[in-house]
């Protein structure tokens, strides 16, 4: 999905799969427009960044808890904050919320790099044609009325995200589902549905979704074409079982605290809206001894400063990622022992408009690639600790390690700019000195205008003059990532990308030629060995095999003979408040590079007064 | 009298017709189309269209609009979540009328009083301590006001320098709630205190207040029953707006001091992608509102002019 982060609006927008491209314009971009970035920060070395107070939480920690378990935590205000429905929630912190209400089944462990069975007994097994998927339920799995969760609820969840009716955003991510497209597309099933791997169309019955109960706790998984990251999209809010009895019984209103029914460690138990959203320990939950938090109240605060001060007020205890920290705080709250922060996986990049005459040779753009100064960039202006890039892919991806040598660190992101060897590309190409660059990017707020300004006086020095196109966020959409392809006077486009599911390939295909007509390919780059390569990786189920394939697209990108037709820039931070008696786990409140948070794992310390 | 009212609230009818009507066009009007995200699978895009008719015709769309404003309802945001706007609206428009209501009520009552102080004490050191006040008060925006208000730093000059203190603001309870209604407050009185300011010195001008004194009548009676009935009129002429203007613009106030309001999913509906069905109940409300507030101010200037209500 798009990330915001070069108009700050990644705090409140960031991992919002699919949304994100949604480039809403909250109050909060105009409103931190008129406050204006009066911000003076400082720098911080990425390494310190978070782990100030880590020595004293540890020791303070421990084991001991507050008899009092009761947690107040910050949240967006985002219109789906009042929506408990899993499959039409789109916003992190909603998805999040809504695995606190709802088992899925798996989960992400803390540092994104493998998946663990949650309402799940065991990973999904596999045939080997890659077409079949099946998932082994817990039996001791319950549902918060008493009843036990059986594979007959997992069926309906499914099927009630494909559901027409439920106008579910994530159902895109369901299609490879057998029947499941033609169940989404209703009477225009032909004509949506035309993709060769789908060899005939089912009846469009509900019950034809290739997901069927084989017994009380198995659930079987039926796919048009192999998928190797199938398994990553069953950690989605949309593979939640749900009770058909509930919905088909009080339709809109089964959400309500008098009338739903959970699976998850916790219940509803108060919604106000635009307010707060109390939940309760769910007794029923099969691991509800171990759930050591009674009781979560939820906050919808929608500005950040406002959010950081009730935090300090000791009125929260922990803030959503991202949303609690303004720039102009950041300095102050970095050394803090309750400041919390992880690399995202999530990346920003310059992407160069490949179809435009000057931008056309591949040594240009990678001569612009290798003159920005990125460490500059993260010290000096983003602040939060943000990674220097040297790959189209960012790390924490399964796999990073071997596609990653793709790249050959050509760029040389973490050194900075090598002026001489840019130089010398531009020679070779023949460059004009008297073209000028349009650059464009979001004038709204946050780093974006002081990168672009960077990026203009390290390209001065390799004899490349820019212009500079600040443009507000909603018409930035209409000329870059997101809506349509790049227009063409737009030379180049400063946007990033931020994870749907944990796969290289969510990466990848924002470079095929399919997906320059789709809107997705901002750089209009189309390239049919790249095609190729990438096809290729679609069909490799395993992942070894497939991480090799994306090293050879890593190479054709961003390695010394690849075509760079974006530049990428920095990895951005998580980052948040945490009160130090906040406990995860039973240690120190840690964030995770998804941004996913599971809330049963949360305690309080006895260290709270 | 009673035709009258029931004349002017039926010619309402139409201006709201045509207010939503505008408002449907400029929103159509607009380069960009909900739901045209790339990563939405076509048929995914196609059951968001079709659930909120993106995929009729322009005309039949406004038809719908109307057909179920009739009935009371607003359409669904487009916003994720698919929300009904009327939920939306009804869960979140009392905290925002109580909030510009109280604020309002107050600012009026401090407002006139010192607009009242400052004419009769006409440039003395109580008419320029207030209208430094009031001028102060209208210059500084209110997201300062706020900010500064929820910081809760008070900054003073050397050897002070910063005082930090516990404001109020949020709406749990009364005593949170006496923050955000005062940084509003503080936003409206300048206008009350500067209209009746200029109008009370015109009226104390006026023959009728040199006659009333020359019959003997005494000062105070003169002032509050002559002099301020009159010089009333132009405010209540701008209070009408100037209401609908603090529901509105309390937006930045609502979202910095945590006030579960609707304005700013007033403003936040005008943003990309627009709300179409957010952004025509929104105008169908305020111009509602508009139209029923002049229509209390007529009734209020006829009162304290009669004249008014003899043309």
């Amino acid at each position: 999905m798009v990330a915001n982060d070069l108009d700050d609006e990644r705090c409140r927008r960031a991992s919002s799969p699919v949304l994100n491209n949604k480039r809403e314009q909250p109050v909060s971009v105009k409103f931190q427009k008129l406050l204006a970035s009066t911000a003076i920060l400082a720098v911080a070395a990425f390494a310190a960044v978070g782990c100030g107070g880590d020595s004293d939480k540890e020791s303070s920690g421990g084991g001991d808890l507050a008899k009092k378990q009761e947690m107040t935590i910050q949240i967006g205000d985002e219109t789906d904050a009042g929506v408990f429905d899993p499959p039409k929630v789109a916003y992190l912190d909603s998805v999040n919320r809504l695995n606190a209400l709802f088992v899925n089944l798996y989960r992400y462990s803390e540092d994104g790099s493998e998946m663990k069975p949650f309402a799940a007994t065991e990973l999904p097994e596999i045939s080997e044609d890659g077409l079949t998927y099946t998932v082994k339920l817990r039996e001791d799995a319950k549902w918060s009325d008493g009843k036990p969760l059986t594979a007959d609820d997992l069926v309906f969840g499914v099927q009630h995200a494909l559901d027409p009716a439920s106008g579910a955003y994530f159902a895109s991510f369901m299609l490879d589902i057998v029947g499941a497209c033609e169940y989404n597309s209703g009477k225009d099933a032909k004509e949506n549905c035309t993709a060769d791997y789908r060899k005939e169309l089912t009846d469009g019955k509900p019950e034809s979704v290739g997901v069927t109960a084989t017994d009380d706790h198995t659930v079987e998984f039926k796919l048009v074409r192999p998928v190797p990251w199938f398994d990553q999209l069953m950690t989605l809010q949309t593979f939640v079982p749900l009770r058909r009895d509930v919905i088909e019984k009080f339709g809109d209103k089964w959400t309500t605290p008098e009338n739903i029914v959970t699976s998850g460690a916790f219940t509803l138990a108060e919604y106000k809206p635009k307010e707060r959203i109390v939940v309760e320990k769910n007794p029923e939950f099969w691991d509800a001894d171990d759930v050591e938090l009674d009781k979560i109240t939820f906050r919808m605060i929608g500005e950040p400063k406002t959010a950081l001060r009730e935090f300090e007020r000791g009125r929260i205890d922990l803030a959503f990622m991202r949303t609690a920290i303004d720039s102009a705080d950041i300095d102050r709250v970095k050394g803090e022992d309750y400041y919390v922060s992880r690399p995202s996986i999530e990346t920003q990049y310059a992407y160069f408009n490949t179809t435009n005459p000057e931008l056309s040779d591949p040594k240009v753009r990678q001569a612009l690639a290798i003159g920005i100064d990125r460490p500059s960039i993260v010290e000096n202006i983003t602040k939060r600790g943000d990674k220097p890039m040297n790959t189209v892919a960012p790390d924490g991806i399964p796999g990073f390690d071997v596609f990653s040598q793709g790249a050959q660190e050509f760029i040389g992101a973490e050194e900075g700019p090598d002026v001489d060897k840019a130089k010398g590309l531009l020679e070779e190409a023949g460059w004009d000195e008297k073209e000028t660059l349009d650059v464009y990017f979001s004038s709204d707020s946050g780093n974006a205008p002081q990168i672009a300004e960077q990026m203009q006086s390290d390209w001065a020095k390799i004899g490349v003059k820019v212009k500079l196109n600040p443009t507000p966020g909603d018409v930035l959409a209409t000329v870059g990532l997101g809506y349509s392809p790049v227009g063409k006077k737009v030379d180049v486009v400063l946007q990033g990308w931020i994870q749907d599911y944990l796969d290289a390939q969510d990466w990848y295909q924002l470079f095929t030629c399919d997906n320059v007509a789709a809107g997705l390919n901002s750089s209009n780059y189309c390239s049919e060995d790249f095609d190729k390569i990438y096809e290729e990786a679609l069909k490799t189920v395993d992942p070894d095999a497939r991480f090799e394939i994306y090293k050879e697209l890593e190479a054709k990108l961003t390695g010394p003979d690849g075509d760079m037709p974006a530049a990428p820039l920095y990895q951005p931070t998580n980052d948040t408040v945490a009160a130090t008696y906040v406990l995860q786990g039973g240690k120190p409140f840690e964030l995770t590079s998804t941004g996913l948070l599971y809330y049963e794992n949360l305690a309080i310390s006895a260290d709270k007064k | 009298m009673v035709t009258y009212i029931l004349r002017r609230l039926f010619w309402s009818i139409p201006v709201l017709l045509l207010a939503t009507l505008l408002a449907f066009v400029l929103v159509k009007a607009m380069p960009y189309e909900p739901f045209n995200d790339p990563k939405l699978a076509p048929s995914v895009r196609q059951n968001l269209r079709e659930l909120y008719g993106l995929d009729k015709s322009g005309a039949a769309q406004y038809a719908d609009f109307l057909t179920d404003f009739v009935q009371g309802d607003f359409g669904l945001s487009t916003k994720p979540g698919n929300r009904p706007v009327r939920e939306i609206i009804t869960d979140t428009l009392p905290a925002t009328m109580v909030l510009g209501g109280l604020s309002f009520f107050f600012s009026a009552m401090i407002g006139i009083t010192l607009g009242v102080i400052s004419a009769l004490r006409h440039n003395g050191i109580i008419d320029y301590a207030i209208t430094f006040f009031a001028t102060a008060a209208f210059a500084l925006p209110s997201f300062v006001v706020a900010t500064l208000w929820v910081s809760g730093k008070v900054y003073l000059p050397p050897p002070i320098g910063v005082i930090q203190f516990e404001f109020p603001y949020g709406w749990d309870s009364w005593w949170d709630r006496v923050g955000p209604i005062a940084v509003l407050g503080l936003a409206i009185m300048p206008y009350f205190t500067r209209l009746v300011r200029a109008s009370m010195l015109e009226a104390l001008e006026q023959e009728y207040v040199t006659t009333a004194r020359a019959k003997g009548l005494p000062w105070r009676r003169t002032v509050f029953r002559h002099a301020l009935r009159n010089s009333m009129i132009p405010t209540v002429t701008n209070a009408g707006p100037l209401f609908a203007f603090v529901l509105t613009g309390s937006f930045i106030i609502e979202r910095i001091m945590i006030v579960p309001g609707v304005a700013d999913q007033f403003i936040e509906s005008f943003g990309q992608p627009i709300d179409s069905r957010m952004v025509l109940a929104t105008t169908v409300l305020l111009s509602a509102l508009i139209i029923v507030l002049n229509l209390v101010v007529d009734l209020i200037v006829a009162w304290l002019d009669p004249r008014v209500a003899n043309d």
